[in-house]
């Protein structure tokens, strides 16, 4: 997040214009904004990603590769999996914020919580690029 | 002397604030925590989407034995539930953003938008898996 503290000997900036719109934890409203953000996207791309599974659900492996080989349901997808993570992450903190007050378990729970977040992410994108661009071992057409 | 009556003071039965078992339920008090609880239960199966993507790209074997859970009767349950989860966040989300805009907030309008929340995850939720019943 950004720090608007700069080295107070330096800068000409008064105190009062250092803090302004801020708040006392200097993030002023950026997590609430991301999280409404992130909130909007996901609208439309959790439709669309429930229409593409109820379209692929019970169907063999090779129609169900093809379907998100498409570019467009890859892309959703792609876009569904950065922003759903985001979102969760940016939501957990929150939670967080509101039940763990043990500095230390505060600390590692945030931790663990962006770690969790950027893991899920990655591993649906490296599918997803897979997927695309693997070339997997489909029966020929 | 001044140490005893600070001492009293503190013993005193003081006022806490409220909390979730004293006050009566409402509807926007339900689906708020609704909200909260359905937000980390999503969180939670964002494992399940991961652990799909990876077997489909994986391929056949993975596959087969993933889709061989989500077929099973504790796979549906699962399945089906994350449906309902997902689709409550979704409508509980939409009506957070409706009240962030400043809208809606007139007693029988919130109260209305909190049931509708409640009413309409279900109906979604049994339309969609009607319709992927009949895609196939
Ligand atoms: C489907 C579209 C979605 C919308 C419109 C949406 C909207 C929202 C909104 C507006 C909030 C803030 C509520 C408040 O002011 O207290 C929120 C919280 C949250 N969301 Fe979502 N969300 C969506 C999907 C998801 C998904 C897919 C996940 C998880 C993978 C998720 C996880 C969370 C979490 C953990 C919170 C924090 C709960 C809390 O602070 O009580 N959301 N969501």
């Amino acid at each position: 997040m950004a720090d608007n503290r700069p080295n107070p000997l330096l800068s000409l900036r008064t105190a009062r214009s250092r803090v302004e719109g801020l708040g006392a934890a200097h993030h002023g409203v950026e997590h609430w904004y991301t999280h409404r953000l992130s909130a909007i996207a996901n609208i439309p791309l959790v439709i669309s990603f429930v229409i593409i599974v109820a379209s692929i659900a019970g169907r063999p492996w090779p129609e169900a590769v093809r379907v998100l080989q498409n570019p467009l349901v890859a892309i959703l997808m792609g876009l569904m999996a950065i922003s759903i993570t985001y979102h969760m992450r940016l939501g957990l903190q929150t939670v967080m914020e509101d039940y763990v007050h043990d500095k230390m378990l505060k600390f590692a729970a945030g931790i663990a919580n962006t770690f969790f977040a950027v893991l899920i992410a990655a591993t649906c994108l490296f599918s997803i690029l897979k997927i695309s661009f693997g070339r997997l071992p489909l029966p020929p057409v | 002397m001044a140490d005893t009556k600070a001492q009293l003071i503190r013993q005193a039965a003081r006022p806490l604030s409220p909390h979730l078992q004293v006050y009566r339920w409402t509807w926007t008090m339900a689906m708020s925590i609704a909200h909260r609880v359905t937000g980390c239960a999503l969180y939670a199966g964002t494992v399940l989407l991961a652990v799909w993507l990876l077997a489909l790209a994986s391929g056949p074997e993975a596959y087969g034995r993933v889709a061989w859970f989500f077929g099973s009767p504790i796979g549906y349950l699962v399945l089906f539930g994350y449906t309902w989860i997902l689709m409550h966040h979704m409508l509980g989300g939409v009506r957070h953003l409706t009240w962030d805009t400043g809208v809606g907030f007139e007693p029988g309008t919130r109260i209305a938008m909190a049931r509708l929340t409640a009413i309409l995850s279900p109906i979604l939720t049994v339309l969609i898996w009607v319709v992927a019943f009949v895609m196939r």
